[in-house]
């Protein structure tokens, strides 16, 4: 706080404290060819209301960047998309949530099935403590998507490949995932969400743990998986929002503020919330 | 003195001294501008006097009660006139225990000779003498320690290094304590030992089928020579061992699979503590449930479906020893899943797994060296239990395989060859001492293997 000179420090706390949260989302939340779709979302956890009616949409195949303070609620609204919020104890979802038009909060949606289709990758790498075959082969074997050996190998050699990491790992893949770097551990497990075809992956922090080498060589990855792929991201570097992402969304303490195209949005927001963010007033 | 008020008065001193000191310390650093201006904080100043106060003179205090014996009695002996210096170690003895006896007031004074009874005289003489001058001596050394740290005290003494110095010995002298002890137990038990392969070879011992334990006093009686063969005893002791993990191990593991992934924290917070209870139970209850219940019970059911069972059987203690030993494993597997990081949980659970595959391809595997070693360590408590043996599976020696027969284990054979009249040279006793080493051997392997495993499952973790 003492770097921050007085009046900008001055100016961007009467914009928080003025600022009125939107009704609906600023710019343009909604897509027509989307491949997820929120509408009235409201997270709690316990008494506490983690996600204020958010409506917002996710075209397919775009990388859509979820920026905003710490605490505001993306991971929380990420974790909601994929049903991971089911393991924590007191945490209610309501509203509708449509993947290609199937609500995923009904009864008659697996939450298991439902994360085989929406995949994800964590802000720390966290392979298991198998060989990194076995890693990429966890999710195919579960699923029963490879019925001989070779099939299998095929599929663990795409993934890694897509992933990058097949040139690094292919003399060495009976050695444990854990023995390789952090950024190649990302990677890894990159790999291992996208070797049960998944349809949405989506990326919590995905860089956080990472050097800025290892976080290059993710966002050329990212850029390439958003050919085939529907994703969110969930950053806290706007450089690498801006780098990597088609729209980007900007939370703040749980509302949607304002969602646009990425350039956009790092060159004219159109709200005084998300200009005081990116600006850096806060957050 | 009496060396417990010697021991009072010394504490009591260098409580003085510590207050001394530290009271020194800050007035010293009061005309420099507070206490910040010290090496060290005054509690180390303090703790600086109080060390010298009360470590010389304590090391002096032991060094005393540890000779104080034979120092007075070489004294005692040189005295006696020449005639009646004790020719052999033996001799030497004797002369001292009547003496001692007679100073004591359990040997009449009147009977005694002479010479003895002056001797007595001596001796109080001697022993009222050695307490005067070390009480003097001891009180002496806390005192001048005491002046010591107190005029020692200055800013720049680096009180806090001497303190911690003498803190990292004492913590060293307490960890040696174990050590030594279990190193004192060991070439005990390794000697003893030694002295019965004298008797019966190792062979015998080690390959023998045959148990039964009798020696004759004379010669001439009849079967004046017993059988030491170990292997009855071994093979009852893992018979048993092995059904007990029969049924601790699947057990303990799925209770702890359920309260680690499945159990609300309300049933988690009954269960536990429960589970603690069992562990609680003193393994002779244990004993007389097995033998008071579970063996009549199977003795009844075996006759039902026309089964022999004896009324003492290794299944019976194998059953009870098995309940016993759930806690110790599923708290211990508990702990293990527990600490298998969250963040491969929901790995798992984000590639579209369910809980239990889940639980049985990441966790389990992940936990799989903790969880051996901890099995590992329930093993060895299992070899080395008695209570519930010595009541529910017999006495009998016999070479079987069948868990319904009555058997005999390795622990309860020492129990019975040690309890009652025993001469301490004949065999008898003395393997018991061999079975211990037997034993001992069995469970420091089984421990050395955990420990082990426990080792590489830290390497693949950090």
């Amino acid at each position: 706080m003492t770097n921050v000179p007085e009046p900008l420090l001055k100016r961007g706390v009467t914009a928080m404290d003025n600022a009125q949260y939107p009704d609906q989302a600023v710019g343009e939340p909604f897509a027509d060819d989307h491949k997820m779709s929120l509408r009235n979302v409201n997270v709690f956890y316990g008494d506490k209301q983690a996600i204020f009616d958010v409506n917002i949409d996710i075209a397919r195949n775009e990388v859509i960047a979820m920026i905003g303070p710490s605490g505001c609620g993306k991971s929380t609204l990420l974790r909601s998309i994929n049903r991971m919020n089911d393991t924590v104890e007191g945490c209610v979802v309501s509203g509708e949530l449509t993947l290609d038009g199937e609500d995923i909060y009904t009864a008659k949606m697996d939450p298991v099935a439902l994360r085989a289709r929406v995949g994800m990758v964590f802000q720390k790498p966290n392979p298991f403590p198998k060989s990194i075959y076995d890693n990429v082969a966890y999710g195919p074997r579960l699923h029963g998507l490879a019925s001989r050996r070779a099939e299998l190998d095929e599929i663990v050699e795409t993934s890694l490949t897509r992933a990058g990491l097949w040139t690094e790992v292919k003399d060495r893949l009976d050695q444990p995932g854990t023995s390789l770097s952090g950024g190649q551990q990302q990677r890894l497990c990159i790999a291992r969400a996208i070797a049960i075809s998944p349809e949405m992956i989506l990326m919590d922090e995905p860089c956080s743990a990472l050097d800025p080498i290892a976080t290059a060589k993710i966002e050329e990855l990212i850029t390439e998986l958003s050919q085939n792929y529907t994703i969110a991201i969930v950053t806290h570097s706007m450089q690498q929002a801006a780098r990597v992402s088609h729209r980007t969304a900007y939370f703040h303490l749980g509302h949607l503020i304002e969602v646009n195209e990425t350039e956009k949005v790092f060159t004219a927001p159109e709200h005084e919330l998300t200009e005081a963010y990116i600006t850096g007033r806060f957050g | 003195m009496q060396t417990a008020n010697l021991l009072i008065v010394l504490l009591a001193l260098s409580a003085v001294a510590y207050y001394m000191a530290r009271g020194r310390s800050v007035a010293l650093a009061q005309p420099l501008g507070g206490i910040r201006n010290l090496h060290s904080l005054p509690f180390f100043y303090g703790m600086r006097a109080a060390i010298w106060c009360a470590l010389p003179s304590t090391v002096l205090l032991v060094l005393w009660l540890l000779f104080d014996e034979h120092i007075i009695s070489t004294l005692l002996i040189n005295s006696l006139p020449e005639g009646q210096q004790p020719a052999s170690a033996a001799e030497y003895n004797l002369l001292l225990n009547s003496i001692e006896n007679i100073a004591s007031g359990a040997l009449r004074a009147e009977t005694a000779k002479p010479v003895l009874v002056a001797a007595a005289e001596s001796l109080k003489q001697l022993q009222q003498t050695g307490r005067y001058l070390v009480t003097a001596v001891v009180l002496s050394l806390a005192v001048i320690g005491m002046g010591w740290g107190w005029v020692k005290v200055s800013p720049k003494l680096r009180a806090r290094q001497q303190v911690e110095r003498v803190f990292r010995g004492i913590l060293l002298a307490c960890a040696c304590v174990a050590i030594f002890t279990t190193i004192g137990i060991l070439l005990s038990v390794i000697f003893e030992s030694l002295r019965f392969f004298q008797t019966v070879p190792a062979t015998e011992f080690l390959f023998g089928t045959e148990w039964s334990p009798q020696m004759a006093i004379r010669s001439d009686q009849v079967g004046s020579s017993g059988s030491f063969g170990a292997i009855p005893l071994f093979v009852g002791t893992l018979l048993i061992s092995f059904i007990a993990m029969l049924v601790a191990v699947p057990v303990g593991l799925m209770s702890a699979v359920y309260l680690a992934e499945y159990a609300s924290p309300r049933v988690r917070g009954l269960a536990k503590p429960a589970l603690e209870v069992l562990a609680g139970i003193p393994t002779v209850v244990y004993g007389f449930f097995a033998a008071l219940t579970v063996a009549p019970f199977l003795r009844q059911a075996g006759e039902d479906v026309g089964l022999e069972v004896s009324s003492e059987s290794a299944l019976a203690a194998g059953l009870v020893m098995g309940v016993m030993i759930i806690p110790f494993i599923s708290s211990l597997a508990d702990d293990v899943i527990n600490a298998v990081p969250q963040s491969l949980r929901d790995g798992s659970l984000g590639l579209g797994a369910t809980r239990s595959e889940t639980i049985k391809k990441v966790i389990f595997p992940a936990a799989l060296p903790g969880i051996v070693s901890g099995v590992l360590l329930a093993v060895s408590r299992a070899i080395g239990e008695t209570m519930i043996v010595v009541m529910a599976a017999g006495l009998a020696a016999k070479l079987t395989a069948n868990p319904l027969d009555t058997v005999t284990t390795v622990t309860v054979q020492i129990v019975t060859l040690l309890v009652g009249d025993q001469e301490f040279d004949s065999p008898k006793t003395l393997a018991a001492f061999a079975l211990g080493l037997m034993l001992f051997v069995v469970t420091l392997a089984l421990n050395f293997v955990a420990l082990r495993v426990v080792k590489k499952y830290r390497e693949q973790y950090d």
